[in-house]
């Protein structure tokens, strides 16, 4: 009998605990569905975006003893909107509808961590793949300040392009491989949106442009006198710009997909090398021209925002008002 | 013995019960598993329905039907990308008909800058010409090259004629049957006040590509006519990605990805046919020297939709 009542206890909880899980769901999939039903509806004019997340109000937020605006009116009556019923019912049903009630994630004065991993797209001479890492603070809700550094000594690669280019045409490219690169950026965020996908699914998204300023250590590849001449890396000043898009799968979860244009003067090695010995093993005589170089890269990395869960200004009648983690 | 069972043997009931009730118990625990798992398969299955007044209701309602039963137009331009020695633009356009609004029938063509008469090289392309004048190799209008005999002209030979930029290869056209599939539908705020919608598509189909690059050879490959390109036609898949964002009921403006891996020879080097893995030049242009590329472009593209009026759903 004891097993019994236990074994019923623990179907009850096995019971309950998808029934909970079921309930939050659901009311993310009412959220979604409540957002969904304004995809494509109306004319073109209808915006699609809200301002401020939460701004928009509903009746729930009117009603007396709730948590919405009746708290306000209590704490300061001037502040307290009013509404003539029959003026608001008397409104056509095509009024515009803002699409997204709430924004889908709050970035304002949180903190997004990005590991990444660049790969080179415009050097077909020496890959410069490898590890990065960026901080980012959001001042508002689109703008932000941060650093990234990115780290490339183990994993440059010389490709078989440059050993056929050499061999047949006797054509000695000067070759740069890269140590480390720091910088301070700036980001803005003038796009956002949400895609439905298949049908089933929302996800949200917004696309950024950064820009800043900081260092790339490089050093030339020894391959016109490879045999006296043995570089050191040097930091070079690099600015960058670059544009970026984030897909958010949570509150504060998103994948991130950058190409970036690190631009910086890089110093080559000497086309020439002297006849003497003594001045082929002279420091001096090893390096060349300087030249302009755009390094772009793609980065693909997640983003975290830290604080993982935030608060909505002004809740939203049947949805969840915390952004938690989910 | 459970409880239940010494509770029924003290009331007279005949023990044979207690050995019932510990079978039935296995059965009742057994039943409640499987109604446990069951309530889990049945919230998986409720989770993809919404009750209250949404119930039933679409994902999206209302949704502009931007392709289903239209005919798109798109004259578009597309830049090649990680060009070696060779930069190309193609001036083209695409057809596409939506069979639904998630599925799209077409194809896309363009011609190539090379073909319309104006090539556009790279600085290693330049560099090269560059080297290859100053050393001055080849016999050119009845004037013996000065450098004739050196070593580097002897080792070049089989790799550079006179006149370097003539035997790069170049994609003159494209031809691409394609499927085009929309899996995402939705909108763009640009600066929280200019609104649009938006899909983003992936596509696929097989592509015929004229391509001009460096005719077979063997033995003669020094001779300044075996420098001279051929036109072919490769057939290679094709597939890429891309966004659309509609402007109005009729036009948009799009943005695509495209991948065409295949082989050509690039530059006419000889750069394999013999050693291990045929990795070592043999003297010879043939197919072996003719390296897998990627051959990736970005396109921009103006589209529109005819009817200029779309359908809605419900």
């Amino acid at each position: 009998m004891k097993h019994t009542r236990i074994a019923l206890l623990a179907a009850a909880a096995l019971w309950g605990l998808p029934a909970v899980g079921f309930a939050q769901e659901e009311g993310e999939d009412a959220a979604a569905a409540e957002e969904a039903p304004v995809e494509g509806e109306g004319e073109g004019d209808v915006p699609a975006e809200g301002g401020e997340g939460g701004e928009e109000l509903d009746d729930s937020e009117f009603e007396e003893g709730g948590e919405g605006v009746g708290d306000i009116c209590e704490i300061d009556p001037a502040a307290c909107p009013t509404l003539d019923m029959a003026k608001e019912a008397a409104k056509p049903l095509g009024e515009t509808i803002k699409a997204v009630q709430q924004r889908f994630i709050i970035k304002k004065h949180r903190f997004e961590i990005q590991p990444f991993w660049g790969v080179t797209l415009n050097d077909q001479f020496v890959q410069h793949p490898g590890p990065g890492l960026a901080a980012n603070f959001y001042i508002t809700e689109v703008m932000a300040v941060g650093i990234n550094g990115q780290y490339f000594e183990p994993f440059n690669v010389e490709s078989a392009f440059n050993a056929q280019v050499r061999r047949a045409a006797r054509v000695g490219v000067p070759l740069t491989e890269y140590q480390w690169s720091a910088a301070a950026n700036f980001s803005y965020m003038p796009a956002s949106g949400k895609f439905a996908g298949f049908g089933n699914f929302i996800f949200h998204y917004d696309m950024y442009v950064v820009g800043g300023i900081g260092a790339l250590s490089t050093r030339p590849i020894a391959v016109i006198d490879p045999d006296y001449r043995n570089f050191s890396y040097q930091p070079h000043v690099a600015f960058n710009v670059g544009v970026g898009l984030k897909i958010f799968f949570n509150r504060w979860f998103a994948a991130v997909l950058e190409v970036r244009d690190y631009i910086f003067i890089d110093q080559l090695e000497n086309l020439e090398v002297p006849a003497l010995p003594a001045d082929r093993a002279n420091p001096d005589n090893w390096l060349g021209d300087t030249s302009l170089t755009n390094n772009v890269q793609a980065q693909l990395g997640v983003s975290v925002f830290i604080p993982f869960s935030f608060k909505y200004r002004l809740p939203k009648a049947g949805a969840d008002t915390a952004g938690g983690a989910k | 013995m459970s409880t239940q069972a010494r509770i029924l043997r003290g009331q007279g009931q005949k023990p044979m019960k207690t050995t019932i009730f510990t079978k039935l118990k296995g059965h009742l625990l057994a039943m409640l598993a499987l109604a446990a798992v069951l309530s889990v398969t049945e919230v998986a299955e409720a989770q993809v329905h919404v009750t209250g007044p949404l119930a039933g209701a679409p994902a999206v309602k209302k949704l502009r039907l931007y392709r289903e039963g239209r005919f798109e137009m798109s004259p578009n331009v597309s830049f090649t990308l990680l060009d070696e020695f060779r930069r190309n633009i193609f001036f083209g356009l695409r057809l596409n008909y939506g069979i639904t609004d998630w599925l799209a029938v077409g194809a896309w063509g363009g011609i190539g800058s090379s073909m319309m008469g104006f090539p556009i090289n790279t600085a290693l392309t330049g560099e090269i010409e560059e080297v290859n004048d100053s050393r001055d190799c080849r016999t050119t209008g009845g004037q013996t090259g000065t450098g004739q005999g050196t070593l580097e002209c002897k080792l070049t030979e089989v790799n550079l004629s006179s006149n370097f930029p003539n035997q790069l290869a170049s994609l003159d056209w494209m031809a691409a049957p394609q499927l085009t599939a929309v899996p995402f539908r939705g909108k763009l705020g640009l600066f929280n006040s200019v609104f649009v919608d938006a899909d983003l598509y992936l596509f696929a189909g097989a592509a015929f590509v004229g391509v001009r690059d460096r005719a077979d050879c063997e033995g003669t490959c020094t001779d300044d006519a075996s420098f001279d390109t051929e036109s072919r036609v490769a057939i290679a898949p094709t597939f890429g990605l891309g966004f659309t964002f509609f402007i109005n009921r009729w036009m948009a403006a799009g943005a695509e990805y495209r991948a065409i891996p295949f082989s050509l020879s690039n530059a006419g080097f000889d750069v394999a046919g013999r050693g291990q893995n045929n990795a070592f030049p043999d003297g010879d242009i043939d197919g072996a020297d003719r390296q897998f590329m990627f051959n990736q472009m970005l396109t921009i593209s103006f589209n529109m939709y005819l009817p200029m009026q779309n359908k809605v759903s419900e």
